[in-house]
């Protein structure tokens, strides 16, 4: 606890220090920008003053402060995609702290068949480097298979891969799924995933905003190689009581949330409906369905406004799948794994240019498959208990400094026990303190130029691993060029946990952490783009990277038995390095809006007891990808959106060569061996369509309702999925390729919102 | 096709495999697209020793292209000098056994000292000299011979709580725990004797009914009738009191009701690595799907195996549950 301690001391010191900064006789304008119709928060809208070259965004709380204005009159402007711009007249006086919320009103362009045609305007941290938002309007849109998915919707995204039709796994920028911090509400998530991968936990209606930093992420996050995924909860209606209920073919989502005397709430659930299904395919005598499979999900929050200044919130989710199925006669098979996290949030505005947020989070992950074969059973326990607090200070010092400062501690405990026939084969338990302190301060020296450095130390007591992790990020907006940005970006992150897991089947995921002899991974992320907005809603990103991973450790796939090993020879060490460039381009606005995006990506990584220690492209790595996504109202009633992805081949392992060993002493009539370079082929190209229509209107008088009908693979591509090799009978060996889905898969729902 | 549904694996690299035979098996479409592009040939070699058993012949071959058939007649190797060293303790050479072509069999290769037996604890070199200048070499360290202490339940009804299982004096291997690879062996597989889980996984189309419908073929029965548990550790094993393993045989290791025999090899670090790649090449570990990696091989200028294991065996009855 003394790490912690320390952690705090120097955040408060740090603040004592820059807090007599202050300019006495300057004014500020601060406040929160939020939704008119909810009274959400809006996080990254835009509040600029008109006619300077004065601008900011809005945190991670809904949050804005402008400091160091000369007094006078200023025309506020707050914009947001999605929302009509608001102008505010405001005058200031010398020295005054003026507080001014502001309340932004949906588009509803398709209702009212208005085109809205705003300034094409960079949002100020929507357009940092690497940094991508995704609308859940956006993810509700999109065709999908089955259900709306975050994730899906994010492996859409310029340098975000996908695995396959199979996986809502992210893969991004080179790193696999276990390099990406996914937070929900400040609160870690251990194993995101439904249907065993198929599908994201997270209820698109429940949430409020999704943001990807896919590399060079700032100091406030870390732990991870790779990318950040930060996603926060909807606070529920301040203003009135609303719902919202979907039918879809695997699930149905209800919502409900609205005001009460203190504030707002919000209730989500989620839970497959294929029940009936299963029964009826279990009636018709089908062969290996499941007595019992579903899944679930419960969002809820809590907000409780104490004050203009102090906010509290509780948040909770817990979501679950749980399966009963038995194959072949003898082997059954019970699992149960999910997530739970609860957080409590404090926010609390000392002043106009020092704004607080204190977290305590705590998140489960559990899974519990249990297998039954003969009477020889295997079971597992597996849980992870993190259980953390975090502060956050942002400290706007004038207009050319800000700093962020804060610290995140916590409790990592994972338990792994495992039986077989009924013994203990493996009883692991892993309980570590680990603990952060970030520093990251802006500074603008002049209108064009912008400097951003931070510093993040990490410490993590299992092995005793203390780690510094800076970062440095540079902008350039030349005034002669207009919206353009021109950034680049360098940090060094550190990773102290591995996931064990498998493409195929997601409800087994462990995590494991470092130790003595197991030094955590790192790598260094140098990023550079430009981000140019053009007239019409158009915005154009161009971005490019370079990132090492210097000691990564996974679980040695050759192990067949852990028995009796020392920890630090459960693992392969090795390492790697990815490079590629992004092109975006999206029309946000008008009648017609969607985005392109092309990614040209190269993935290599080297163990010692692969390849030959050579470097190879893991299975993920395809070099080019595109993906179109349009959206078109065809009236006022009905859009039409359209999504067609495209990817070069996945590497694969054609075996070239064969031989046998004929003398086997344990009873084998022969051991066919495969000769092969590892990962050296490429698998066809990906292509996909999906489309989909949605109608709106009004549902007898009182409710809005909203249709969809999508059609997912439309040409019936047989994407390629794996490919193995058998040996036959007669010495001859058979290469097959299994497909990903490869028929059209239709998707309906109806929602209601009231 | 070969099946082999009968290992005992107790990692997540089996139920990886689990879940590729489900995708499989729930109808997942696959379709044929073999290449051969890029084959190099290669040299392979093929020994085994057993700790206090006649050193055994060595088998010469070579690598031929996926689309191809390995023939060993074909692609046997002749006219090559064999020889095995045994080391003394200091790493000079303590004996050379010298090897001679059989005059039958194209390809193998005998020890002329017929009555030479591999020593346990004792270092061995192989080294081969092929007539086209290349060579081969590996070494192996033989496992310690260990016995059977007692046999608890041998004869047991299947899938019952009363299991067999062997106590076992422990083996020795050189700086490492012992690896054990359990085997058993159907004395009498016929398709009555059948358990129920294996009939059912063999009889495709649930009829109940194995025959041509589920791809089946008597002689597929002896394909199954011996099953081999992946390498696994002795410190999964608990220790009697008087210092020997209980080992128990778990029930899925069994595919057969009738006697059986139980062997148990504790296996040198070539025989380790190879078979625990094999498993990862056939599918069984945390790879993604279609990553296929080279199996794991301890010879110098070619591939192949040369290990070494020691080995103790149990019969036993699998009796029909009521």
């Amino acid at each position: 606890m003394r790490f912690v301690r320390s952690v705090a001391s120097l955040s408060v010191l740090w603040l004592l220090l820059v807090v007599p900064t202050w300019a006495q006789q300057r004014a500020s304008l601060s406040g929160f920008v939020r939704d008119a119709t909810t009274g959400e928060t809006l996080l990254l809208a835009n509040v600029v003053l008109e006619g300077t070259s004065l601008g900011t965004a809005t945190n991670n709380a809904g949050y804005y402060t402008l400091t160091n204005l000369a007094a006078g009159a200023y025309t506020v402007r707050a914009t947001f995609i999605g929302f009509q711009d608001v102008r505010v007249e405001v005058t200031l006086a010398a020295g005054e702290e003026r507080r001014l919320d502001i309340e932004l009103s949906p588009d509803d362009v398709a209702l009212e068949g208005v085109v809205v045609t705003a300034e094409a305007e960079l949002e100020e941290e929507n357009r940092n480097l690497g940094v991508q938002a995704v609308s859940t309007e956006t993810i509700r849109q999109l065709p999908t298979i089955l259900e709306p998915d975050v994730f899906r919707s994010l492996q859409l995204l310029p340098g975000i891969k996908a695995a396959s039709d199979f996986s809502s796994g992210l893969y991004i920028r080179g790193g696999s799924p276990d390099q990406t911090l996914i937070m929900l509400d400040r609160t870690t998530v251990y194993n995101p995933s439904h249907l065993f991968g198929f599908f994201s936990p997270f209820n698109p209606d429940a949430i409020k905003d999704v943001r990807l930093y896919k590399g060079g992420y700032p100091a406030e996050y870390g732990g991870r190689l790779g990318s950040v995924v930060d996603i926060y909860n909807k606070d529920g209606n301040r203003n009135e009581y609303r719902g919202r209920l979907s039918v879809g073919l695997l699930a149905s989502r209800g919502l409900i949330e609205g005001p009460y005397k203190y504030g707002s709430w919000m209730l989500a659930v989620r839970r497959s409906t294929i029940d009936p299904l299963l029964a009826a395919l279990r009636n018709a005598d089908i062969a290996n369905i499941p007595e019992k499979y579903f899944f679930y999900d419960i969002n809820g929050k809590v907000n409780f406004d104490a004050g203009d200044n102090d906010r509290f919130s509780v948040s909770v989710y817990a979501g679950a799948d749980n399966l009963e199925a038995t194959f072949f006669e003898d082997l059954d098979i019970d699992l149960v794994y999910g997530n739970q996290t609860l957080s409590g949030n404090w926010t609390h505005i000392f002043s106009p240019r020092l704004f607080s947020n204190f977290t305590f989070t705590s998140a489960l992950y559990r899974s519990d498959p249990v297998f039954n074969l003969a009477n020889t059973d295997f079971s597992r326990i597996n849980r992870i208990y993190d259980n953390s607090v975090k502060g956050d200070f942002e400290y706007i010092s004038n207009e050319r400094h800000s700093l962020k400062v804060g610290f995140w501690s916590g409790n990592f405990i994972m338990r792994l026990n495992d039986t077989f026939d009924g013994n203990p084969s493996l009883n692991t338990r892993i309980q570590t303190f680990y603990s952060a302190l970030y520093v990251d301060e802006t500074f603008k020296p002049t209108g064009e130029w912008q400097v951003r450095t931070g510093l993040r130390a990490n410490y993590f007591a299992e092995g005793d691993y203390l780690r510094l992790e800076p970062r440095l990020g540079l902008e350039y907006r030349p005034e002669a060029l207009g919206n353009v940005r021109l950034q680049v970006g360098y940090g060094r992150y550190y990773q102290f946990l591995t996931l064990i897991t498998s493409e195929l089947f997601s409800a087994f995921d462990v995590w494991l952490t470092t130790d003595d002899g197991v030094a955590p991974a790192f790598g260094d992320q140098f990023v550079a783009g430009a981000k140019i907005g053009l007239n019409d809603g158009i915005n154009l990103d161009i971005e490019g990277y370079y990132r090492t991973m210097e000691d990564l450790f996974v679980l040695d796939p050759f192990l067949p038995d852990a028995a009796g090993f020392d920890y630090e020879d459960l693992f392969m060490r090795g390492d790697g390095f990815a490079y590629g460039g992004e092109v975006f381009l999206e029309k946000t606005e008008g009648r017609l809006n969607g985005f392109v995006g092309y990614s040209f990506a190269v993935t290599r990584r080297r163990f010692p007891l692969l390849n030959d220690f050579n470097y190879f492209s893991p299975k993920y790595d395809r070099t080019h990808d595109i993906s179109i996504v349009t959206n078109y109202d065809l009236s006022r009633r009905w859009r039409a959106t359209v999504a067609w992805v495209y990817g070069t081949g996945q590497a694969f392992t054609r075996p070239n060569g064969q031989y046998k060993l004929l003398d086997d002493p344990f009873g084998n009539a022969s051991r066919d061996v495969l000769v092969a370079d590892f990962n050296a082929q490429r698998l066809d190209a990906y292509h996909r369509l999906d489309f989909g229509f949605t109608n709106i209107g009004r549902f007898f008088g009182f409710a809005d309702y909203e249709f969809q009908i999508q059609a997912i693979n439309a040409y019936f591509r047989k994407n390629p999925w794996f490919v193995f090799t058998e040996f036959n009978d007669d010495g001859t060996t058979e290469t097959s390729q299994v497909n990903q889905i490869p028929v059209l898969i239709p998707n309906l729902s109806f929602s209601l919102k009231f | 096709m070969t099946r082999r549904p009968e290992t005992w694996d107790v990692n997540p690299a089996a139920m990886t495999r689990l879940a590729l035979l489900l995708a499989l098996t729930l109808g997942v479409g696959a379709c044929d697209i073999s290449d051969p592009d890029g084959f190099e040939r290669e040299y392979i070699v093929e020994a085994y020793l057993e700790a206090m058993q006649p050193i055994g012949q060595v088998r010469l071959s070579q690598s031929v292209p996926i689309d191809g058939v390995f023939d060993f007649d074909a692609l046997s190797v002749g006219g090559a000098e064999v020889r095995m060293l045994l080391e003394a303790p200091d790493g000079s050479i303590e004996r050379t056994l010298d090897f001679a072509p059989s005059p039958s069999e194209r390809g193998i290769y005998r020890a002329l000292d017929a009555s030479a037996v591999a020593l346990p604890r004792r270092t061995y070199r192989l080294e081969v000299n092929i007539p086209d200048g290349s060579t081969l070499s590996a070494s192996t360290i033989v496992p310690d011979t260990f016995s059977v202490v007692r046999v608890n339940n041998p004869s047991a009804v299947y899938a019952s709580d009363d299991q067999v299982s062997l106590d076992l004096t422990p083996s020795f291997y050189p700086g490492r725990q012992s690896y054990y690879l359990f085997t058993v062996e159907s004395l009498q597989p016929t398709q009555d004797n059948l358990v129920p889980f294996i009939f059912a996984f063999i009889d495709d189309n649930g009829d109940g009914v194995l025959d041509a419908d589920d791809d089946f073929e008597p002689d597929d029965l002896l394909d199954i009738r011996i099953g081999n548990s992946p390498p696994l550790n002795e410190a999964n094993y608990t220790v009697n009191a008087d210092g020997s393993l209980n080992v128990p045989l778990p029930w899925l290791a069994v595919a057969f009701y009738g006697p059986t025999t139980t062997a148990a090899s504790a296996l040198d670090d070539n025989l380790y690595d190879f078979i625990r790649s094999e498993a990862v090449q056939q599918g069984g570990s945390t790879l993604s799907p279609g990553e296929v990696p080279n199996i794991l091989t301890r010879i110098e200028g070619g591939k192949g195996v040369f290990g070494s294991f020691a080995r103790v065996f149990q019969e036993g009855i699998v009796v029909r549950e009521e």
